[in-house]
């Protein structure tokens, strides 16, 4: 019998098509995105500072961040503003951050809008813990509700 | 050499088709998630909370399941019963709701699933779930200990 060595397949690759229903695909093979979404304050309630909101704890060969992102269900007034930052820490390391200034909400930001963060730093390792720290400044009114979404992928740890 | 029409033993590849070397990306797959919400901890009457589940980071994500469960075995008749509705909001619009569920009576521990009026879900979408109670009950259990778990399905974006 002769071996395939350069084997190219339609459409570019294999898609979905091709994959058996019942292929039962191994969670080992596959990298897996993920989401986790944590309601800080729900939306009657005056967005406050808060020191740490622990969001993760990774598990995966490898990692990485894909988004974080804030959302406000009522807008604040005049110049107070909502800065929101991601954070890692890993075996007993200090929280550093990953977001550099972070999500920075204010008067003009939309509500029920995802507001990214820029990620600088998106690689992550087995262990690490995410957090996401608020905090408040200006006179005015603060908005009301955060709802703050982390999406991430993980290579399985076998 | 190129296959133009190729089929695939077994009716397409499966687990032993892949390799045990590879990770297949994230970007190639759509992912299911779920998440668990407590709206009333065990004992505790329902009373009408309301939640944030989760907020879609995709191209695009379909609703799979809204499922409720409870600790006690609750009561409930044509003037006393409990709503909950999952609301759906995107962008400064107002929430939709896309399905309510009544619980009358319902089983400790057994799941109750909502039918869903829309499936179809886009980036940026919030989920969100409210409780009314209509009537006091009265002689009747009210439900307790509450549970919602939303399970959906994303298809990735980058950034």
């Amino acid at each position: 019998m002769g071996t395939i060595v350069d084997l190219e397949f339609p459409n570019g690759g294999i898609v979905d098509a091709d994959v058996s229903a019942n292929a039962d695909i191994s969670g080992t093979k596959i990298t897996r995105q993920q989401g986790h979404t944590v309601e800080v304050f729900d939306s009657s309630t005056s967005v406050a500072a808060v020191a740490s909101v622990l969001l993760h704890q990774v598990y995966g060969a490898t990692a990485k961040v894909i988004a974080f992102e804030a959302s406000i269900f009522t807008v604040g007034t005049s110049d107070h503003t909502v800065t929101v930052k991601l954070q890692k820490a890993n075996a007993g390391s200090d929280f550093s951050e990953l977001s550099g200034d972070g999500i920075v909400i204010t008067s003009t930001t939309s509500i029920r809008t995802p507001q990214p963060a820029s990620i600088e730093t998106t690689a992550l390792s087995d262990g690490d813990i995410l957090r996401a720290v608020v905090t408040v400044a200006g006179s005015g009114t603060a908005p009301k509700g955060l709802l703050l979404t982390l999406t991430y992928q993980e290579a399985p740890t076998s | 050499m190129v296959l133009c029409d190729m089929e695939f033993p077994n009716h397409g590849i499966i687990d032993s088709d892949v390799s045990t070397n590879t990770t297949i990306a994230a970007g190639k797959i759509h992912h299911q998630q779920s998440v668990t919400a407590e709206l009333a901890a065990p004992g505790d009457n329902i009373g009408e909370p309301s939640r944030y589940l989760c907020q879609i980071h995709g191209r695009s994500a379909n609703l799979i399941s809204f499922d409720l469960t409870l600790t006690n075995t609750a009561e409930g008749d044509a003037t006393n019963y409990v709503d909950v509705t999952l609301y759906r909001g995107n962008f400064g619009t107002d929430f939709e709701s896309i399905g309510t569920m009544r619980v009358t009576d319902q089983t400790q521990r057994t799941t109750a699933t909502m039918t869903l009026n829309q499936t179809r879900l886009n980036d940026g979408d919030v989920l969100y779930v409210g409780v009314t109670v209509t009537g006091t009950f009265g002689s009747l259990t009210i439900p307790t200990g509450v549970a919602v778990t939303l399970t959906w399905t994303e298809e990735p974006r980058s950034g």
